[in-house]
């Protein structure tokens, strides 16, 4: 057999059919989807969604129509420090604020592109990337971070959400129209010196500021920010006439606030202090390097996303660390294509026998996995607990560890049943909106996570490893990026 | 970094200021704020003008709108639309439907076939080469082409929905192509390290063989021989039956020479030739068939040749961008139909050419044509005056009485079911289809006989064309036709911003 698929192959295709297997299994498959008929039975009574590490999260929020879950995990980061500091059962930053600005500073990013790059050919292959992924949802931990140090925060309150921030098809329509035409309209001027083409970009930005504007609704600058505390919480000699002690609620409004203000009061987390690490084991000879994609950016005044590339171990080792230790929930980076039972927010490989379904296993190294496209990094969430045997989290946690072979030993013997998300996709689902991840379902789908910095460097200088300072840096193109956050296929 | 690069805080005061001036903006947000933004900006007196019936309708009324449900199978939808009209005119039949999932089958097949050659051509390229990184995105989507249709058809023949109805898989294949796309990539690793060519076939011959288990499963065994009874509408007791014939019978049973048809592409883009015949390469979907090809002509053939069709009563397949002035409910696809630029207060570019060079402007679904309205006083105005002025017309004034053919909208049969729309029939202002229909089907033969009658303007009208019938209709057929289909493929890369004008919606 050559290229031609011929007749008498698909004969002999049909010869080795067996036709009892084929019967059975067509009329199991004909009315059902292919994951709801090979649930696993044996796993499926294992109760995953019980965690002996648990950082009590709020109420989980709902990204809608948008993809915005890379901003969602860092706003969930950020509320619930708040929520903490303050004692308050429950308190939702604004999303929209972010999407304004992120959209703002995308629309300022390609057409810089475009005018740093104005005489190449439109088939160069970054110029393509850009016209391909112009608006686009997506981002990553960087880019949530950037927006973040350069526009602050709001709350819910004073910036909510129009029916397009959370339904983003046709403002992304629009800007991508109008950018477009900016761009065409740039190049006709291509004659012109990087100054002149900039004015230009100025004046025609209005209006790419003006549609982000009708959308979205004002932009807050300076506003004051009101909340109520419950009684319990507050010191007993509050009085009042008119309400039941119980039920007395404090209320507190600080005033004039802008919303870097705010975040440098109520956040006050520097960003600086945390790497974000990734396990992409397609480039293993980058291993304990930093990654950094060209471009994958928003601000373009910051530096481009960057990863710390780390094997397995040593990923999953920090992730542990960083939230049973440090108690910090962790923003997660995966592919959630694979494997999801969205009924009870379960991503599990185990979970399904496609291998008595369909001779089928998901045996391919994640290297291949990322290689060869069967999986990209498209989604985020926030880490929030673990189920793991307790004396082993107890050695792990008091042992120092000299080396790496120590470790790896250490984190393969690790008896882990399962870790707990805090999602973005409302509370309909999951345990009011937490999910479920399996083990092995982490190694395979898990790629990126937040980490301090101070872990990191402690893990590395007591096995004399280079610190994250003294890393080298190694520069790839766009397009090699392993997928974009947003671009998942679930929501 | 100059600061002039960055967007700074002082840059967002000014643009902010300048809104705070601006007296109709406010309206526009406020309305916005709890609306989606098709309602608000909606036209409703192109509605009412888009609204009456048409002058010229093929669709017989009881044949059924079709449904692709969570798929994207438009292109099979498309052409088995095509082929059931000529079926049920020809046995005069209330209704017919083709399986569409039987030839969803193949294509998976067929497209696994060519993704795993593709990876023993491409065995020892990097993996982020260009064509390869593409070929990897997405291997066995839905998407297609006419002539991917055409070449299932031809060699799979064609069976009644009956004989394999939609599983759950056919219709919502997002979790089976991921299936597929793994088991695929599995083998590509394998061939990927394999040194010696010929066993590359042998893991791909493995690999399609556990294919053919998975399809057979999820999509149900495609049928090879069955029984056929039809009758006649109108005469019940006239019974057609054909029994124990395969597919490749069935399809000779039915008129339709699929061999006759070409796909003709008008696109704005400039950089596209006129009267020239495109090789889109990679595309050799089924493999023996070669790469697709289409023929580019200009504005006023593509018109007449879909008229041609239109005109003897053929429905035929066509491909546009979908995503642009939209409404689903109401099923019309108007460039006039939302006034956005009234609502913004921004214009916004009409140049479709540099919008598809751009990538803003693809075609992205097949649907099909169904017939035409015209504006009847003013093509009765124009003829009189016409002939009248001219006694004596020249071979190419025949251009003329295309360009000034006053179409006003065209009737289309979709394949999203009967719930939107017209029950599933939809309405394209003609304004719309010269900026966004950009693909359709022809029938070469029937051209032939357009020429020799073409059923728009009288026999004595056409008679005024100056030279006997046969030399004009040689003439015509050579001007409009094989000219253009004579020329030598120019090749086009699979990274061509017209290129992936792949139906998939």
């Amino acid at each position: 057999m050559r290229k031609e698929l011929s007749i008498n192959n698909i004969n002999s295709f049909k010869d080795q059919l067996d036709e009892k297997w084929v019967k059975k299994v067509s009329k199991i498959l004909f009315n059902k989807q292919i994951l709801d008929v090979c649930i696993d039975s044996k796993s499926s009574n294992t109760n995953y969604n019980v965690f002996n590490v648990d950082l009590i999260g709020l109420p989980v929020e709902s990204i809608k129509n948008t993809d915005k879950c890379w901003i969602f995990a860092l706003t969930d980061m950020m509320r619930d420090k708040i929520a903490k500091d303050l004692n308050l059962d429950n308190f939702v930053l604004s999303n929209a604020y972010l999407a304004f600005y992120d959209k703002l500073e995308k629309a300022n990013y390609f057409l810089e592109i475009i005018i740093e790059n104005i005489h190449l050919d439109l088939s160069d292959r970054l110029i393509q990337y850009f016209l391909n992924n112009t608006m686009s949802e997506c981002g990553q931990w960087k880019m949530a971070v950037n927006l973040v140090k350069k526009y602050g925060v709001v709350p819910e309150s004073v910036m909510k959400n129009t029916y397009h921030a959370n339904n983003p098809y046709y403002v992304n329509y629009f800007l991508e129209w109008k950018l477009k035409e900016i761009a065409i309209f740039l190049s006709k001027k291509k004659s012109l010196d990087q100054y002149d083409l900039r004015v230009l970009k100025e004046e025609k930005m209005y209006e790419i500021y003006k549609i982000l504007s009708i959308f979205y609704g004002d932009v807050p600058t300076i506003f004051d920010f009101e909340y109520s505390i419950e009684k319990k919480h507050i010191a007993s000699e509050v009085d009042s006439p008119y309400a039941y002690k119980d039920f007395f609620k404090q209320y507190v409004i600080d005033k004039n606030l802008s919303p870097k203000s705010f975040f440098n009061k109520y956040v006050a987390i520097d960003f600086d202090d945390y790497v974000c690490i990734a396990n992409y084991p397609n480039l293993c000879n980058d291993y304990f390097s930093f990654i950094s994609y060209q471009h994958i950016n928003n601000v373009i005044e910051f530096e481009p996303t960057t990863f710390l590339n780390l094997p397995l171990y040593v990923f999953k080792y920090l992730v542990i660390k960083e939230i049973s230790c440090n108690k910090n929930p962790v923003w997660f980076g995966c592919d959630d294509s694979w494997f999801l039972d969205r009924i009870n927010g379960v991503w599990n490989d185990n979970l399904y026998d496609l291998k008595s379904l369909f001779n089928l296993n998901f045996d391919m190294s994640k290297e291949d996995a990322l290689n060869l496209k069967v999986s990209s990094v498209n989604h985020s969430m926030l880490l929030v607990g673990l189920n793991i045997k307790n004396q082993d989290l107890k050695a792990l946690n008091e042992k120092t560890f000299l080396d790496l072979d120590t470790l790896k030993d250490a984190i393969k013997s690790l008896e882990i049943k399962s870790w707990k998300a805090q999602n973005s996709w409302g509370s309909y689902n999951g345990d009011w909106g937490y999910y479920t991840l399996s083990d092995s379902w982490f190694n395979k789908f898990g790629y990126q996570a937040i980490i301090k910095k101070s872990t990191i460097n402690n893990m590395l200088r007591k096995m004399n490893l280079k610190t994250i300072d003294e890393m080298p840096t190694k520069t790839l193109d766009p397009w090699l990026e392993m997928g974009n956050i947003g671009n998942g296929h679930n929501m | 970094m100059s600061d002039f690069k960055k967007i700074n805080q002082s840059l967002i005061c000014a643009y902010q200021d300048k809104l705070n001036h601006d007296i109709n903006f406010k309206t526009s947000q406020n309305a916005l704020t709890n609306n989606h933004i098709l309602d608000v900006v909606y036209n409703k007196n192109q509605e009412f003008k888009l609204k009456e019936n048409f002058s010229n309708n093929t669709k017989m009324e009881s044949t059924k709108i079709t449904d692709q449900k969570n798929s994207g199978r438009c292109w099979i939808f498309a052409t088995l639309n095509m082929i059931r009209d000529a079926f049920v005119k020809e046995y005069n039949l209330e209704n017919f439907e083709f399986s569409q999932s039987y030839l969803a089958f193949y294509d998976k097949l067929e497209k696994s076939n060519w993704f795993l050659n593709k990876v023993i051509d491409f065995k020892n390229e990097p993996l982020d080469n260009i064509d390869l990184a593409t070929i990897l995105t997405n291997p066995v989507s839905d998407g297609g082409y006419f002539d991917m249709a055409k070449n299932l058809i031809a060699k799979y023949g064609i069976v009644p929905s009956y004989e394999m109805i939609d599983s759950f898989a056919a219709k919502n294949t997002n979790f089976l192509n991921k299936i597929l796309d793994l088991k695929l990539k599995q083998a590509a690793k394998l061939i990927r390290s394999e040194k010696n060519l010929e066993n590359c076939y042998v893991i791909k011959e493995t690999c399609l063989s556990e294919i053919y288990k998975i399809l057979v499963v999820t999509y149900g065994k495609p049928p090879e021989k069955f029984d056929i009874e039809i009758s006649d509408k109108d005469k019940k007791s006239k019974v057609t039956k054909w029994n124990n014939i395969t597919p490749q019978q069935f399809l000779k049973k039915i008129n339709f020479n699929l061999d006759d048809y070409v796909t003709i592409v008008f696109t704005p883009f400039k950089k596209i030739m006129k009267n020239q015949i495109y090789e889109i390469e990679h595309t050799d979907f089924v493999a023996e068939k070669g790469n697709l090809n289409f023929l580019s002509v200009d504005k006023t053939t593509f018109n007449l040749m879909v008229l041609s069709m239109l005109l003897n009563e053929k429905s035929l397949w066509f491909a546009c961008d979908v995503d642009h002035f939209f409404s689903k409910k109401k099923g019309i696809w108007d460039d006039k139909l939302y006034d956005f630029e009234n609502f913004f207060d921004i214009l916004f570019s009409d140049d479709i050419s540099s919008l598809i060079e751009y990538r803003f402007v693809n075609s992205n679904h097949a649907m099909t044509l169904q017939g035409f309205d015209i504006d009847k006083e003013n093509w009765k105005k124009f003829k009189k005056k016409f002939f009248e002025k001219n006694k004596k017309l020249n071979l190419d004034d025949f251009d003329k009485i295309i360009e000034n053919f006053p179409i006003k909208k065209w009737n289309v049969e979709n394949s999203w079911g009967d719930k939107d729309g017209n029950k599933g029939m939809y309405t394209i202002s003609n304004s719309w289809f010269d900026k966004f229909v950009y693909e359709a089907i022809i029938s070469k033969d029937n051209l032939k006989k357009f020429f020799n009658k073409p059923e728009f303007i009288s026999t004595k009208e056409y008679e005024l064309f100056h030279k006997n019938k046969k030399e004009k209709v040689n003439y015509y057929l050579n001007k409009y036709l094989n000219q253009g289909l004579s020329t030598k493929p120019i090749k086009l890369s699979l990274q061509d911003p017209f290129n992936k004008f792949k139906g998939s919606k």
